[in-house]
């Protein structure tokens, strides 16, 4: 046989005479291959290359931020209610472009020094702590049917599956649960923010363990942590609210909200009254390091722009003490049976600024009283006769009566269709009276009979209210809503209630005349607060508000510059005449100090000097049993304290029972021995006084 | 150039039976991988020491070197008869690899296509690349030396017998997961198939269809209503991101696609002339290996990379010289399998990194880091370079004792 080696050139040259057209056709084929790379290489770099330079010459900035401590809140004295605490912890920054298995080794080595609890660990966690261990993840795959055919992103997720859908075979020791929890908290931090891996309780044998070996877990540091304590005891933590702790992270439902304004997950954030409503003031400004980072993700040049700042501390108008004294009086003189508690407010009613909200809860069935002070803005009450005073203004500014021509007789009132209704102290006889006299002797008949005449009427016995404008609904609550009562008080707290309205349609025209002495709408204690504000002063609906000033701290913690001061605000003016007013309040000073034997606030006379006031009481319906709702307003004209205060759902034998007065007497008592010594009083009566 | 050799001149020395022309243009490409890899490993953030990454890569140059001179001792009597013995090991090797695969590897690539001794790591269907070179140009010269009357059922019959002797490698390369190099055999395949001299007849048909479906897939996989009409039969929203990345490499840069970005960035961002020697602006990830064409790209720019694509022209046309020289039909078809490895190679990693095809794992010759794709592509530099080496002995000695079996 011959050579095929040799044959093409020796013998058989027609033989494969068309290989070398083929082998020509493949440098062909490369020759064309190649320059379509050129091509396109041609493309990317001279056609678009600028555009590439301008991407890649792009930097990002990232700024770090670290928290700062929140400001503290003080009461009018200067007290300390609300400080922080200062704990020694242990956080980390995440840097940049740190990869999970750098943290995984890091959290492994930081939980040889660190124990923490591993309650919130979560089952995700521990599925990527899992996943970090190269000899478990063969063994996890392993388990996994058709692994291979998956994508990339099929795969991981089936590998979680796997462990999470049988985290028994999959078990962590006691010391990798330890480690899976540190990894959690460092993989939950974002790239240049701090988060707290264990902010209280780290002992002090971790912290020198850890300090040896800080070099060797990047990112880990020895920091201090603060959190809220209240060294006047947690009873004002009713109106100062909470704090979201770092564990917890920022509450649920404004995530969003305070994502978009700037905080991390894990900040804490004030949950609720004056630190929700003060949290721009308290949270204070991080400090701030911006980074310029290339598109190569390296950190090009890092400048701190801001060094941080303390946050501001609130300064209330709450007297701690006075608030304390409040309650106990609320507590010293609570009545029993089916009582729902005891609300109370003390307002400056010159400046809208509150000495103290407190308020209690009672439990009808087992007695038990728990520290509510925010039930005074929240619990709307039905409460009586205090609103008379409003009434009879109403009455005056309508023209339905004049300071000097404003005689009724009080006389049971008999619609056609209904049941008598009656003043509690006159079931039967017809009695002239002035609007003074009305006010001191508390009576319903005249409040019933100044509703008619504003609706357009007046009262014949069994008539039928046919006559009636329907619009006397509207009449009577846009009065009382000019001195607040039925509207919101816009005090600076979150969560106020602006009352109950009963239906007022035509059907319900009948119970506008209980809505005339106060048994219809229901009003919270802060509302009657404003009201009675609004009477001493000269008819200014003020926001009512907690927060005094607001002021930085200096570089010993204390108190240092005013940075804003809370100013009155007038909300309306109720628009009377100054002897319209004056009617008014000589019927208040007449309810502890006039001559009629039938006087309600007699009993506050105790007090010097003498406070005026008005009384109610409200007949409710609690469980099915007729209940009474004791109320108040008074103020010491001269002074600068007014009160007001409720007692719902009492017994029947609360009737006469002066506890709404007993309770008041205890407050001005306080009043006097915190906040404004006896002898001003006086003093300011005789300089200041608006002539009453 | 003055240095490759036409069979007009009379050979004179020894040394001129080294083809210095093919030595020239790889220790080019040595220099060239050499210095890109250094530039790589030092903008590597896991890199710690730039040494440790750059040695390995010497010492593998130096074994091939000695490797090819070994195999440049192989005459074509010798080389066919170890053709079957390297296929049958190249066989075995695959086969072994299914069971004993680095699992690491395996975990970071998804391909078991890797033996790991300790640092140390083989990827065998590299080097089997030009033992399927050397059984294929076994295989079709024989066949034709069989049939010197070819006719349309005996070139059936050859195209049936080739497809015979890929089919087992391509099972095997698809049990390791490694759609890459299954490309590499199935071009290296087709080269030969094209030079064996099989008839147009058979081959215009099969090639239009070869285009006609490439282009149909084509448009199933670029339009929406094509995709649709895929997924109904069976395939998943995942297996089109590849295809994704590639038309739109911009869009989503979180993960393989990220990749190509930063690659298109790079290589983009040099411009004409290059940002210079080791100034790197972007992180490519896996620049040392299959993204080595971004650090070139960006350092030396449209002109080095038009150069370096010259290069490897260079070095094919030489190889194909060589045949010609040679005129040797199992030669021929030796060098025709080289020639295509190195072009797909070439063609295939460039490509991707520039963003004309999709990303696969496929490292571009001498230069990419890794040992045994070097060795296996100096193998192939081998092969060639002992037909220069041997070519002289056929002309001048008239042997014809080398029978077949």
């Amino acid at each position: 046989m011959e050579n095929r080696f040799t044959r093409k050139t020796r013998k058989k040259k027609a033989y494969r005479s068309d290989l070398p057209f083929r082998l020509n056709l493949i440098v062909i084929i490369v020759f064309l291959l190649f320059m379509a790379l050129i091509a396109q290489l041609y493309y990317l770099q001279i056609k678009k290359g600028s555009y590439f330079v301008a991407d890649v010459n792009r930097t990002d900035t990232l700024v770090e931020t670290s928290n700062v401590q929140r400001g503290m809140i003080y009461d009018s004295t200067g007290r300390v209610l609300v400080g922080n605490k200062a704990s020694k912890a242990i956080s980390y920054t995440k840097g940049v472009n740190v990869l999970s298995s750098e943290m995984y080794q890091t959290a492994n080595r930081l939980a040889k020094y660190l124990t923490v609890s591993t309650s919130q660990l979560s089952t995700r966690t521990v599925a990527d702590y899992i996943l970090e261990d190269d000899k478990r993840v063969a063994k996890v795959q392993a388990n996994i049917s058709n692994y291979s055919s998956l994508s990339d992103d099929g795969k991981y997720k089936a590998e979680l599956a796997e462990i999470t859908n049988n985290l028994k075979k999959y078990k962590l020791t006691k010391r990798q649960k330890n480690a899976a929890m540190i990894y959690q908290r460092m993989t939950g931090a974002y790239q240049l923010s701090t988060t707290y891996i264990k902010e209280s309780g780290v002992t002090n044998k971790e912290i020198a363990e850890i300090g040896e070996h800080l070099n060797e877990m990047s990112g880990v540091k020895i920091s201090t942590a603060w959190t809220r304590n209240y060294p006047q005891g947690k009873s004002v933590q009713g109106i100062i609210g909470t704090v979201s702790s770092e564990k917890v992270g920022l509450p649920d439902s404004q995530v969003n909200t305070l994502l978009a304004k700037g905080y991390s997950r894990n900040d804490s954030v004030g949950q609720s009254y004056i630190e929700e409503q003060y949290e721009s003031a308290l949270k204070g400004t991080k400090a701030q390091t911006q980074y310029e980072m290339s598109s190569n993700n390296k950190i090009v040049k890092a400048v701190e722009q801001y060094s941080g700042r303390k946050g501001d501390n609130l300064v209330l108008t709450i007297n701690a003490k006075f608030q304390a004294a409040m309650e106990k009086a609320l507590r010293a003189h609570i009545s029993g049976g089916l009582t729902s508690g005891a609300y109370a407010v003390a307002i400056n009613p010159y400046t809208g600024g509150i000495y103290g909200i407190a308020g209690i809860d009672r439990n009808a069935k087992t007695g038990k009283i728990t520290s509510n002070a925010l039930g005074a803005l929240n619990q709307s009450i039905v409460m009586g006769s205090v609103v008379k005073p409003a009434m009879v203004a109403g009455g005056l500014k309508r023209g339905v009566i004049t300071p000097t021509n404003n005689v009724i007789s009080d006389r049971p009132i008999k619609i056609a269709g209904t049941n008598t209704m009656s003043s509690d102290w006159n079931k039967s006889s017809v009695i002239p009276i002035t609007a003074q006299t009305a006010l001191a002797v508390s009576s319903n008949s005249y409040m019933m009979q100044l509703a008619l005449k504003e609706g357009g009427t007046s009262y014949t016995p069994g008539m039928g209210l046919s006559s009636l404008n329907s619009n006397v609904f509207s009449i009577m609550r846009n009065n009382f809503n000019q001195f607040g009562l039925g509207v919101k008080t816009g005090i600076d707290l979150p969560g106020e209630s602006s009352g109950i309205e009963g239906a007022s349609g035509r059907a319900n025209l009948g119970k506008a005349l209980m809505e005339a002495y106060g048994q219809y709408d229901a009003y919270t204690v802060l509302q009657l607060a404003q009201y009675v504000s609004a009477i001493v002063n000269g008819g200014y609906r003020l926001k009512p508000h907690v927060v005094q000033a607001i002021q930085s701290s200096d570089a010993n913690g204390k108190l240092s510059n005013i940075q804003s001061t809370v100013k009155t605000q007038v909300l309306n003016s109720v628009g009377w005449t100054a002897a319209q007013r004056k009617v008014i309040t000589e019927g208040m000073h007449q309810v502890v100090a006039g001559s009629n034997a039938r006087r309600t606030g007699q009993k506050l006379a105790e007090i010097t000097p003498t406070p005026s006031a008005k009384t109610g009481t409200a007949e409710t319906y609690t469980n099915g049993k007729s209940t009474l709702t004791l109320s108040l307003i008074t103020y010491i004209p001269g002074s600068k304290i007014a009160i007001a205060l409720a007692m719902p759902s009492g017994p029947q034998s609360n009737f006469g029972s002066n506890k709404n007065l007993d309770m008041a007497i205890d407050i001005y008592k306080a009043y006097f021995k915190y906040i404004q010594p006896k002898a001003s009083v006086k003093s300011t009566l005789k300089t200041t006084s608006l002539g009453n | 150039m003055n240095n490759i050799r036409s069979n007009k001149h009379q050979p004179t020395a020894d040394d001129s039976r080294i083809d210095w022309g093919i030595i020239f243009v790889v220790l080019m490409l040595a220099l060239i991988g050499l210095a890109s890899i250094y530039v790589a490993a030092s903008h590597d953030s896991s890199v710690t020491s730039v040494f440790r990454v750059m040695l390995p890569q010497l010492l593998w140059y130096i074994i091939g070197t000695v490797i090819v001179i070994v195999l440049m001792q192989f005459d074509a009597e010798q080389l066919w008869k170890i053709a079957p013995l390297v296929y049958g090991i190249g066989v075995f090797l695959l086969i072994a690899v299914l069971f004993l695969y680095s699992r690491a590897y395996a975990q970071n690539t998804g391909a078991k296509s890797w033996f790991a001794i300790g640092s140390l790591t083989f990827q065998p269907s590299e080097v089997m690349k030009p033992a399927f070179i050397l059984m294929m140009a076994r295989v079709v010269t024989l066949y034709n030396s069989n049939h010197p009357n070819r006719n349309l059922k005996s070139d059936w019959r050859l195209l049936a017998i080739m497809t015979g002797w890929l089919l087992p490698v391509l099972v095997l390369l698809k049990l390791q997961n490694d759609f890459g190099t299954m490309l590499v055999f199935i071009a290296i395949f087709g080269g030969i198939v094209l030079v064996s001299g099989i008839s147009w007849k058979i081959l215009g048909p099969i090639i239009g269809i070869g285009i006609t479906v490439g282009a149909t897939a084509l448009t199933f996989v670029t339009t929406t209503w094509g995709r649709n009409i895929l997924m109904h039969i069976g395939f998943k929203a995942y297996q089109f991101d590849r295809v994704d990345n590639w038309l739109n490499p911009s869009q989503d840069t979180s993960n393989s696609g990220y990749q190509l970005w930063q690659s298109m960035k790079a290589i983009g961002s040099g411009q004409l002339s290059g940002n210079g020697f080791n100034v790197m602006h972007v992180h490519v990830p896996v620049q040392e290996s299959d993204m080595i064409f971004s650090v070139i790209g960006s350092n030396f720019g449209f002109v080095g990379g038009l150069l370096l694509i010259l290069l490897y022209f260079l070095l094919i046309y030489q190889m194909i010289r060589v045949t010609f020289d040679t005129m040797n039909e199992f030669y021929a078809y030796i060098a025709t399998g080289v020639v295509m490895m190195i072009l797909f190679h070439v063609f295939e990693n460039i490509g991707m990194s520039i963003g004309l095809l999709p990303l696969t794992g496929i490292p571009l010759p001498f230069i990419s880091q890794g040992g045994s794709a070097l060795l296996g592509n100096l193998i192939g530099v081998g092969l060639i370079m002992s037909m220069r080496y041997h070519y002289k002995s056929y002309m001048f000695t008239n042997r014809s004792s080398f029978s077949e079996k």
